[in-house]
């Protein structure tokens, strides 16, 4: 296992946090509720969180978190966050690689190497946190 | 017309029972990944170690499928460890 012992309960305790996240800002699936603890089973074979959940009618949430320990704190070494639409476009999406410095603006990002991608694939500032791009998502849910 | 209530959430007691009951084996996580890295290889025509080689640490790696690939890759790596750890792995070595 990649995970041992309080390993184990971090990494639960970051997937219950996404869990949360996730259910007070969407109405999902009842059928996440039984994906969810599979996809984190995952977790503690593969060190890696992926999930897709349908979160309106024609939007769709796909995160993708791979963990490593520095020593005993859980951090995300790399991650995706996906909004997909019915035709498969990304209309918002946010990972970590470290290969742009500014926004679409050529202002320089305020928490590299953080950032979003619109629609348009312009790049912007972003925190690195999920309740953000959630939040983001959601007003892009309630703009349809 | 009445309204549709929410599903339920789960309670921390419900999700951490479910987690360690053990529904998912090794291997299956393993089949898994093994299944999206051969979507991968059809859809780009690329063997996923000649990918690795190529594409993660530059900047083409910034697309959701090439992102995607690069951590299932690792993972599916990661899994194979878990599943044959090195002090099983090394009565075979030379």
């Amino acid at each position: 296992m990649p995970f041992e012992g309080r390993q184990r309960a971090a990494a639960l305790d970051h997937c219950w946090s996404i869990y949360l996240s996730l259910t007070r800002a969407f109405i999902l699936p009842e059928e996440f509720h039984a994906e969810f603890p599979v996809a984190v089973e995952s977790v503690l074979i593969s060190a890696t969180l992926q999930f897709t959940v349908p979160i309106g009618s024609d939007l769709t949430l796909s995160l993708r978190e791979e963990y490593v320990f520095d020593r005993q704190r859980l951090t995300v070494n790399r991650y995706s966050y996906n909004v997909i639409d019915v035709t498969g476009n990304n209309v918002l999406r946010a990972d970590n690689l470290p290969f742009h410095r500014t926004d679409y603006r050529r202002r320089l990002l305020r928490h590299p190497p953080h950032h979003l991608h619109d629609e348009r694939d312009h790049v912007h500032s972003f925190s690195g946190d999920l309740d953000e791009f959630i939040a983001r998502a959601q007003t892009i849910l309630s703009s349809r | 017309m009445a309204k549709r209530n929410p599903p339920q959430r789960m309670t921390k007691k419900k999700f951490v029972k479910m987690v360690t009951s053990g529904t998912l084996s090794a291997d299956r996580a393993i089949g898994n990944m093994v299944d999206e890295l051969q979507r991968y290889e059809r859809k780009y025509g690329m063997r996923s170690e000649v990918f690795y080689a190529l594409i993660p640490g530059t900047p083409a790696e910034d697309q959701p499928d090439f992102l995607n690939w690069a951590i299932c890759y690792r993972s599916y790596f990661r899994a194979l460890q878990s599943k044959f750890p090195l002090k099983e792995l090394s009565r075979y070595a030379i």
